[in-house]
Formats: structure tokens, sequence, C-alpha cells
């Protein structure tokens, strides 16, 4: 009989809210980090799903009118488990500081997260972002005035609606393929998001440690999907 | 034939597994129904230690399980339309019941988000009357009704996915469901009946049997190459689990209900010129090319005229689809 095997290619792109207001739970959102890649490989390993490359991508994000050009920091992609040092040495070293007022630009984050050189290989692929933030977020724009905000980012929700639910509207992103996790309170564009935006997974909290179970029921969700 | 059905069943996590099932043949009254809990829309855990998706599919099996309406298979669309929405509004009626009983007992989900449902289902049900040779199939989801006889495997029901992809661009495109039984929303099933081959298999299938192959060829070759290296009901469905179920990435569930044979060997005799047809002109060219994708879809296309008797292609033996 068939001697076929499903390829599996998942790539992961992990926006950390860096700013000085997450300095108490930074070590358990980098330790989240660093867990969820291994937890999601054991867990396919489990279902007889062998992922044949794993790719993990760091952003961190604070706030363009606070911040400069530490406001937005990025690395490339990095193949697991070959390059897991580099990929812990850049999580370790994000270090909780400004931000200025309550809200950040995580929105700014998704764009780029969203815009990532995505994997096109594999019978079977998934584009994961995931973000961890305890702030509500600006609106898109808002610090559009700072010299290091980018060029070609989204205008606004609208514009950034249309980047995630359609690859041809400047996503980059497989239709089928991706998955949004968002760690975060329940605050306005957050929420929004998880209401209107499809493949979302919304866990409101990112403060509080998430219970056992619940952990579980976010990693089946993701897992059960691939 | 001694057996009416043939059942084969495989959880990935061995106790954990969240598709459902029930079988029963009154008289000349057939009834197959295969549920798939959807495990990443329904991962949420209750109280009680079950998760939203293994709930689901039960609770979806229990409701058509009772209902069934045995001989009387609608013959025409108007019929079947209001067959359909008594099945849909029990559904509606019990998932509202299982989830307020869930909510009373746990408290909000901290959760959210289109990808986390309130007891997600997908569901086939095969309903029907060996002895006027109709059936019906209905349905929601991706599970799939199926028949199987000396002209191949056909699939009647049509995938509720994103874009609605043919079998085998579902296979590599992996599409989201569209449509499925939950709490959050009214219940839509699909419907249509059909004529039963004079003798071949009848079947419903959740997606862990055809999800790990690389077309639907090799489905109907996984089915006829067991049977025909089986001497009865029982040891085929023992070459049928070790086929399905050597690696299960996926719950399984697949019924399979043989219909008008006279014996197993008769069974086997009759799909032999089938199985040689299938061997040589679909299976080794596949195996040759190792599975290459340009080499599939091109004999995909030859073969899906025969299979395909979803809503998208009328055929003959479909006379009505809701």
């Amino acid at each position: 009989m068939s001697e076929y095997k499903l390829t599996y290619h998942v790539d992961m792109v992990f926006c950390i809210d860096a700013t000085g207001s997450m300095r108490h739970v930074l070590d358990f959102v980098k330790q989240n980090a660093l867990n969820l890649y291994k937890d999601v490989a054991a867990e396919m390993e489990k279902k007889h799903k062998t992922i044949d490359q794993l790719r993990v991508r760091v952003i961190a994000f604070r706030d363009y009118l606070n911040d400069g050009e530490e406001a937005m920091l990025s690395s490339d992609f990095f193949v697991l488990p070959q390059q897991d040092q580099m990929f812990y040495e850049c999580v370790e070293g994000i270090e909780a500081k400004g931000g200025g007022d309550i809200p950040e630009d995580g929105l700014e984050a998704l764009g780029y997260a969203i815009r990532s050189d995505w994997t096109r290989e594999g019978v079977k692929k998934r584009h994961i972002i995931v973000v961890w933030s305890d702030a509500p977020t600006h609106e898109l724009g808002h610090g559009k005035d700072a010299p290091w905000y980018p060029e070609g980012m989204a205008e606004n929700f609208k514009e950034l609606s249309l980047w995630w639910e359609d690859e041809q509207m400047g996503g980059g992103m497989d239709e089928n393929a991706k998955r949004l996790l968002i760690f975060a309170p329940d605050a306005p564009e957050w929420s929004r998001i998880s209401s209107e935006w499809g493949q979302v997974i919304h866990v409101q909290t990112v403060s509080e440690g998430l219970l056992e179970v619940e952990y579980r029921q976010v990693l089946d969700a993701v897992c059960n999907t691939i | 034939m001694q057996a009416d059905f043939l059942i084969i069943q495989q959880a990935v996590t061995p106790g954990q597994g969240e598709d459902s099932f029930a079988v029963s043949k009154k008289e000349e009254y057939l009834l197959l129904c295969a549920a798939d809990g959807c495990g990443g829309l329904g991962s949420r855990r209750y109280t009680c230690g079950s998760t939203g998706a293994s709930i689901a599919s039960r609770t979806a099996v229990r409701v058509i399980e009772n209902w069934q309406r045995a001989g009387e298979i609608p013959e025409a669309e108007e019929a079947a339309g209001f067959w359909l929405r008594e099945l849909q509004f029990l559904l509606d009626n019990e998932f509202h019941r299982q989830a307020a009983d869930l909510c009373r007992d746990d408290s909000a989900s901290r959760i959210v988000g289109s990808m986390q449902r309130t007891l997600p289902t997908t569901v086939c049900t095969l309903s029907a009357d060996t002895a006027k040779a109709r059936g019906a199939f209905f349905w929601a989801g991706d599970s799939r009704g199926y028949t199987l006889d000396a002209d191949g495997l056909h699939q009647y029901t049509r995938d509720d996915a994103r874009g609605n992809p043919d079998a085998y661009e579902g296979l590599l495109l992996d599409r989201p469901l569209t449509n499925f039984i939950c709490a959050d929303r009214d219940t839509r099933l699909n419907g249509c009946g059909f004529a039963l081959p004079e003798k071949g298999l009848l079947l419903c299938a959740t997606d862990g049997v055809y999800n790990a192959l690389s077309s639907p060829m090799e489905l109907e070759m996984l089915l006829l190459d067991t049977l025909l290296h089986s001497f009865s009901m029982g040891s085929w469905k023992k070459e049928l689990e070790k086929a399905l179920c050597l690696q299960p990435q996926d719950d399984t569930t697949l019924l399979l209900s043989p219909h008008g044979f006279a014996s197993f060997r008769d069974m086997q005799q009759y799909f032999r010129p089938r199985y040689r047809v299938l061997k040589d002109e679909y299976i080794k060219p596949i195996c040759r090319r190792n599975h290459e994708q340009d080499t599939v879809r091109a004999l995909w296309q030859r073969y899906r005229i025969g299979y395909d008797r979803t809503e998208g292609i009328a055929h003959e033996r479909t006379y009505w689809r809701v």
C-alpha cells in the first residue's frame, strides 16, 4: 500500500510587548515563548505528525513615539532546533522598558508579523502568529510622526484586517494555514480582532498565569487544526 | 451476508477519541452515522472531564439515532427539506440544552475568538431503505458519504469547506470548515437522496479516514486491496484497521455496509475486475512517480468523472439535493 507521508512545515512569529509595564510578566512570557514551539512539536509528534521544518521569528514591540529606534525590533526566522541557541538568546535578550502611555503599538507589530516571509513549502503548512501584551493598542498610525515609523504600514484597522483576511491584499499569509493566537487583555482592538477576524484564538490575559487546563485548550486548538 | 456492518474506529489517543458513531439495521432499514467532534474548535475541557468536541459528536449521534425515520426516505426535494428541518430543530434544541447545562457548571472561558466554538462537530448519516433501493445522506462539515460499486468509489457529500475545493484539492489546501453543528448558531444540514447500487458498499467516514492519503483513488484502493486480501468480514475489518490505523494522525471512523451480495466471496468476485482497473490505471502510475503532485492531479481529473457525485455534477443516481 501507499508509502505516502504528509510533510508539515510550521512557521511561528512571536510578537512580544517589551514595554516597562511587562516587567513583572516578561520572564513568564519569555518562558512561554521558549516552551510553546517545543510543546507544539511534541503534541504533533504524539499525533504521528512529524514537522519537517519549524521556524520561529521574534518581534519585540513598544511605542514609536516614545521609544525611537527601539520601538520595533525583529529577528529573521530561526530554523529550529538547529538554531535554538540563537533563538534562546534573542528571546532572553528582550528587556522590558519604555512604552510611555498605557497603549502600545501592538497593531504595527501585527502588521510586521503578517508580512513575514512565510514558508510556501510542505504538503501541509501552518503560519502562526502569537502575540503577548498586557496593554491595549494605539490606533494604527498613532506613531506616524516618529522618524522610525515604517513606510508601507497598514493605514488603519480596515487595511490591517484586509492584510489578515486576504492573501491578495498585501498580507502574504496562506489563507488556509494562518492562525493568530493572542495573549492580551479584553481591550478594544484585541477584542475587535478576536471577534471580527477568522482563525483567531484570544486568551484574555497575559498577566496571570494560564491554568494547566487552559494551556491544554490553547495547545489543542493550535495542534488539532494542523 | 452474515454481517450487516463493518465498523472501524480508532482514536489517536486511546480512550480520548472525539469521534462517535451509530449503526442499526431493522429489517430493510439501515442507518449509518459518523460524527467527528472538531478537536481544535472544541478544545475546551469542561469540569465533567470531556472536551466540547467529544460531547458534541456524542450529542449529534444520540439525537440522530433517536430521530431516525426509517422507511420515510423522501423521494423529492420538498419532502427532503421538511425532513431535514425537523432534524435541524431537534439538533438545535439538544445542543442549546447541553450548552446551557455545561455553562451552569463552568465559569465563562477566558479563551475566545473565531477558533473557539461551543460543542462543534461534523456529521454524516446514511439512511437507506434497501428494499426500495433508496438512500439519503445528510451531513454538515467534512464527514463524508460514499458508495462503492463496480464503477468505483463515489462521493455524494460535498464538504462544507471554504472555496468548495474538490476531494483532491481539499487534501492539499486544508481549507477551514464553513459549516458544522455547534451550539453557537443554527444547524444547517445538507442532504441528498440517491438510488442504491444493485450491489455495492455504502459508507460513512470521518476525515481521519481520507485525509492522510495522497488522493481519493487511494481510499478506493485501500478498501478493495484489504477486501481482496481477506477471507471474511472479520478479517477484512482487521486488514482495514491495520491499513487505516498504522500511524493515525486523527481520530478515524469508517462505517461500511455491504448491499446486495449473497456472500463475502460474491462481494470479492464482484470487485475483482474493478480492483485490477484501479491498480493498473491509477495506483501503479502514482507509485511509479512517487506521488508527485502533477501526476496525481492529472489522474485525479480522469478519476473524478466517475467519483464525483457531489452537487457540482449532476448524476442520474442522485434524485434530490438540499
